[in-house]
């Protein structure tokens, strides 16, 4: 006993400490999922036939049973009502357990120990010997299943080793059990066809406690059993399982044999002929897991009540037995499919084209001679080129002109002006332009007048009204700092013309002289005297000719 | 300059003073005008462009200033004088009036006596000078020669 828990902590371990490299995905596969049941002991598996899958970690599963067969000794019909659980470790094994909450016997010879074929005692119940031994609390089964290889892990098969004990819950004296702890240990290879059906075999030993009062069989048990379509909701099932014993016998230990109620005596030796049964059931599946099913079991070994002169309108329930399911199992990891390929990428695009654009602005643009505009280059490039920059023009002169802002001063000359700039990108010399068209006006002619300052005849001294006047023009001489005027001494005619000229030029130089005293400069001043040469009035009357005695101030020139 | 103006509306004002004073007796009967003396012109004169015949004419001064008035020229230098014959003003001219002060400046030649008058050509016989002294103020009438 102990070499066997051994070797089931060695597997344990195994598993265990491999668990979490084996959970891995697959490169390049994408994990699946599949549905899957429980067995009657509440491992992964069809119905009485386990898988070689498990758990996924950390899952759990719960099923109820009703599990029922026959057996030859006595025409015994078994009941359980069994309550299962099982929980996934890490995807490479499940815990799991099987509680018979209630197990129900029916033993149907008469006396209820008769010969040692039919009159014995069965060797998982041996002392049931009563007719009906009614609703007994049974065994309760605890195992382990480790998973060896599995189709999720591209294994071909499923393989795992499948440990349980049964703990003797159910009593000698209730009839329930024997009273001692069995053990057994399967191998179990399984594998889903086509992703349609899931075929499983399984093969192992039973190890049985002896009670006091008889020496039990261990056993070979096997089973084999097909479920399909196994991603539909609604699976068909069909199991065939079986148990061969070391020993064709059950014997009784001791000289005292087992004595039933109705006072006959189980015979020394029962006879203890080998198991097989056929299973056919349906189980309906819900995505999630929840299933229930039924099923109709077949005892292939059992034997016809008639051939033993037993009531044979009973013969029914000697050979078939009914099986009913209910739980929830979640879905285990299935055969990983490959990854579905990547999308095709699609076509680079193509590098992106070049482009580069200038757009030449002005501000102002309408100036006139001589005056100031900025001009702004503003690019648009498509890889961010750090552009250069350079403006042309048939005249005017910029500040800098490698600039993208820069100034730009009128020619003198009026005139529409285009301002061409080229910008450059020095990777790959592209370059792009725009125009700017500037229009330069001709500066306005501001237009000066001063009176003219008139005099007595034959004289060149300033009046008060004629200072007024002249005080007019220093004032605006002095708003105009770049204003040149030139003073025109004018007369007469009366006198002779050298006298006259020589009038004429006192006569400017008295208004130069009043305008040098009140601060204007006398490079802007020129004086020339006309004498009576230029008459702006007629001399044949004095009333028009006394016109003439005057200066005049005109300007010279204008900057 | 200011100094030639002072002087020239000072011996303005005086001139005027004078004409005034000096013709109380000589007014015609239009207020303001004075009677300067007789002058004879012996060829055709025009007068403000109208024709004037030899002749002997009396000159008197009015108070009508010339027109328009010229800036820097003062006004009253500036007056009309008319040319009577037989009683009737036969010609107008303006005449510029000379303060004694400035007839030094303005005349090289030795000045009328006071209350006469004379006429002279000028430049070319192509103007009469009329110069007539009145109590030291001179008035200056120039005539284009027909």
């Amino acid at each position: 006993m102990l070499r066997r828990f051994g070797i089931l902590a060695f597997v344990s371990a195994l598993v265990l400490v491999t668990g979490d490299a084996w959970a891995q995905s697959q490169p390049g596969m994408q994990d699946t999922e599949r549905s899957a049941t429980t067995t009657i002991y509440g491992d992964t598996g069809l119905w009485f036939v386990p898988a070689g899958e498990v758990l996924k970690d950390k899952d759990w599963s719960v099923s109820g049973y009703y599990i029922n067969w026959d057996v030859k000794q006595g025409f015994m019909d078994i009941s359980h009502f069994a309550g299962n659980f099982a929980y996934g470790i890490k995807g490479r094994a499940e815990i799991f357990g099987s509680v018979r909450v209630v197990t129900r016997i029916d033993r149907d010879t008469r006396p209820i120990f008769g010969d040692s074929e039919i009159g014995g005692v069965d060797n998982e119940y041996p002392y049931v010997r009563q007719g009906w031994i009614g609703n007994q609390f049974g065994d309760t089964f605890l195992g382990a299943k480790f998973n060896l290889m599995s189709e999720s892990r591209m294994n071909p098969v499923a393989l795992a080793v499948r440990g349980m004990v049964k703990l003797p819950t159910g009593s000698k004296d209730n009839q329930s059990g024997t009273g001692k702890m069995d053990t057994a240990l399967d191998v179990i290879l399984s594998k889903e066809v086509n992703s349609k059906t899931e075929v499983s075999a399984t093969g192992g030993m039973v190890f049985r406690g002896d009670p006091d009062d008889f020496d039990l069989s261990n056993s070979f048990r096997y089973g084999v059993g097909v479920q399909f379509p196994t991603r539909s909701s609604l699976k068909f099932l069909a199991e065939f399982s079986g148990e061969s014993f070391t020993s064709d016998s059950v014997t009784a230990k001791g000289a005292t044999s087992l004595v039933a109620d109705d006072g006959s005596r189980a015979p020394a030796i029962s006879n203890l002929p080998s198991v097989a049964t056929i299973m056919f059931g349906a189980t309906w599946q819900s995505q999630k897991g929840f299933f229930a099913g039924g099923g109709l079991g077949w005892s292939a070994t059992a034997e016809d009540r008639g051939d033993f002169k037993i009531d044979s309108g009973d013969n029914f329930g000697t050979k078939f037995g009914f099986q009913v399911r209910i739980g929830y199992h979640p879905p285990i990891a299935g055969r990983p499919v490959p990854l579905p390929p990547p999308p095709t990428p699609a076509p680079a695009p193509p590098p992106p084209q070049h482009t580069l654009t200038v757009d030449a602005q002005c501000n102002p643009c309408v100036v006139e001679v001589g005056a100031v505009a900025n001009v702004t280059a503003t690019a648009m490039d498509s890889i961010g080129c750090a552009i250069t920059y350079r403006w042309t023009a048939p005249g005017g002169t910029f500040a800098s002109a490698g600039q993208a802002n820069t100034a730009w001063t009128a020619p003198n000359t009026p005139g529409t002006v285009v301002l061409t700039v080229t910008g450059t990108c020095p990777n790959d010399n592209m370059s792009g332009s725009d125009t700017v068209s500037i229009q330069v006006n001709a500066r306005p002619v501001q237009t000066f007048t001063f009176e003219d300052v008139f005099f007595d005849f034959d004289r060149y001294s300033l009046t008060d009204a004629a200072q007024r006047i002249l005080a007019q023009a220093v004032t605006t001489l002095r708003a105009n700092p770049t204003l040149r005027i030139r003073i025109e001494g004018h007369t007469c005619s009366i006198g002779t013309a050298e006298y006259n000229l020589a009038l004429g030029d006192r006569r400017a130089r008295s208004v130069m002289q009043y305008l040098q005293s009140n601060g204007i400069g006398a490079d802007r001043l020129t004086s020339v005297s006309f004498g009576e040469e230029n008459p702006k009035f007629d001399n044949s009357r004095e009333e028009t000719r006394r016109m003439n005695r005057r200066a005049a101030m005109t300007v010279q020139l204008v900057n | 300059m200011n100094r030639y103006v002072n002087i020239g509306m000072s011996c303005a004002t005086a001139a005027l003073l004078a004409v005034a004073s000096a013709g109380v007796g000589a007014q015609s009967a239009q207020s303001g005008n004075v009677a300067l003396g007789a002058v004879r012109i012996p060829r055709a004169a025009k007068p403000d462009g109208k024709p004037l015949p030899a002749g002997t004419y009396q000159i008197r001064v009015t108070m009508q200033e010339a027109q328009p008035s010229a800036p820097g020229q003062t006004p009253s230098y500036e007056r009309w004088a008319e040319f009577v014959q037989g009683g009737q003003v036969k010609g107008r001219e303006v005449v510029s009036v000379v303060p004694q002060s400035d007839i030094a400046q303005v005349a090289k030649m030795k000045p009328p006596t006071s209350g006469s008058c004379r006429a002279e050509l000028l430049k070319g016989d192509d103007y009469y000078r009329v110069w007539c002294n009145r109590a030291g103020t001179h008035y200056l009438v120039h005539l284009a020669v027909s």
